[in-house]
């Protein structure tokens, strides 16, 4: 489990932006309710989160609302996708991607995991 | 020991797969076949929130699915792996009517399953599991609680189960020693996750000092936080370090006698079959001879560290296990 978080080729072009694709770095399927993102940054830039979309099961949510939606699950096996709004994006080159995914497993209270990647991304 | 004795029978949990499951390379019924082609049954486990993309509840597609590929391979459905989630909604624990209802359907597809036991954990507490007992009588599907490091067998939480279960006296209700809770050492793939991380060797080795330390877990972790902040640590190494106190217990292997009657299943826990610190040598035949009957799942977590396959981890532990159950211990280091 040590790379999974974020995989290869996993930083596509979109519309105003970056969808970011991400795995659940966990050996089990969790609510979307006891999962945080820490800092995102994109060439060192902070994104400011109240504009990053989280989508999985083809819905996107505000990352403030992920404590609330403990009724969604995000499945081991699926992909996962941070709307990132980013300026002019090309793909072909490279952005410094940094982003950190916080974990509260709903078994063991009070305890959290941070999984952080930063890497240069090519995106496409 | 007779052949009657020997009610110890092996299997392993596709939680071992965990790499090659969550890389897409295997689907549940590939990695289901793998264990009968590789021998490491008969005992087949799973986690139902891994293996199952509709848990707690299951499709019938699943079911048949699950039941043909063991049939095929002569294996055997051995324990469904529940998840005690009393923290879905972070504002507030699950009530008691909640935890039971989330159990139920859980319980229900192991039954479905045709698993004789479903796990879940210490967390979900007595109340609730006294609740179950009857549900796991009707649908035939004995509940264990996993005892997993912190717990031991005399740890509050635990014995408050105990209390519970003298209580209640059913057959349906049990425990599952996960074999972490009794290791002599801390496996080498923590330390070398630790230096990698790049914590300096000083307090790693303050880390491994506290962790032999005797006394409960508070007592432990308060000694390894003092001794860490005394030698210059900061709050990230030591987190860093915290899950050999979290993950690794070090109570005695014949200390399970005091629950060995409610033993109902076993997670054999460990990180790399060569290695010693998991003292299987002494814990098959512990089991083995003082009247288990059940199954044994081999569970490599070193998947925690690495991205390798388990394969090989595996065929190396179910021969060492092989040869201690035929009374021939391997050569450990």
């Amino acid at each position: 489990m040590k790379s999974w978080f974020v995989e290869n080729n996993a930083l596509h072009a979109a519309q105003g932006g970056f969808d970011l694709e991400i795995r659940l770095p966990w050996y089990r399927s969790l609510p979307l309710s006891v999962i945080d993102f820490g800092e995102l940054r994109i060439n060192g830039a902070k994104i400011d989160p109240t504009a990053i979309k989280f989508n999985v099961n083809g819905k996107d949510c505000g990352l403030s609302e992920l404590p609330n939606l403990w009724e969604e699950s995000w499945y081991v096996l699926d992909s996962a996708y941070l709307r990132i709004p980013y300026p002019a994006v090309k793909r072909g080159e490279q952005y410094q991607v940094e982003v950190t995914i916080i974990l509260h497993p709903p078994y063991v209270p009070k305890v959290f995991f941070p999984v952080s990647y930063k890497k240069a991304m090519q995106a496409n | 020991m007779t052949e009657q004795a020997s009610g110890l029978r092996l299997g392993t949990t596709l939680f071992s797969f965990t790499n090659e499951f969550h890389a897409r390379k295997y689907t549940v019924e590939q990695l289901i076949d793998k264990v009968g082609e590789l021998g490491l049954g008969p005992g087949v486990e799973l986690i139902g929130f891994s293996a199952i993309r509709e848990y707690p509840g299951v499709s019938d597609e699943f079911v048949q699915m699950f039941r043909d590929a063991l049939e095929r391979n002569h294996l055997e459905p051995s324990c469904l792996s529940m998840n005690g989630d009393v923290m879905i909604r972070r504002t507030r624990p699950m009530t008691n009517d909640e935890s039971y209802e989330y159990h139920r359907t859980q319980i229900e597809t192991a039954a479905k399953l045709g698993m004789p036991v479903a796990k879940t954990q210490v967390i979900v507490g007595p109340e609730v599991l006294a609740r179950l007992a009857p549900l796991g009588e009707r649908l035939n599907v004995k509940i264990g609680v996993e005892l997993h490091s912190p717990e031991r067998v005399d740890s509050p939480n635990v014995i408050a189960l105990r209390e519970m279960y003298a209580k209640v006296d059913s057959p349906y209700l049990g425990f599952v020693p996960d074999f972490g809770a009794c290791v002599t050492a801390v496996p080498h793939c923590f330390v070398d996750h630790f230096r990698e991380l790049g914590i300096p060797e000083k307090f790693i080795q303050i880390a491994l000092e506290a962790w032999s330390l005797t006394g409960t877990f508070g007592e432990r972790i308060g000694q390894y936080q003092e001794r860490e902040r005394a030698a210059g640590a900061g709050d990230s190494e030591i987190g860093a370090m915290f899950m050999i106190f979290s993950m690794l217990g070090h109570q005695e292997p014949r200390k399970w006698l005091e629950i060995m009657p409610q033993v109902i299943h076993i997670h054999g826990k460990f990180y790399d079959a060569k290695e010693a610190a998991v003292p299987f040598e002494e814990l098959l035949p512990l089991f083995r001879d003082n009247g288990y009957q059940g199954y044994l799942s081999s569970e490599w977590e070193a998947h925690a560290f690495t991205d390798d396959d388990a394969e090989s981890e595996l065929l190396a532990l179910h021969e060492r296990m092989r040869h201690i159950l035929a009374g021939d211990p391997q050569a450990v280091r």
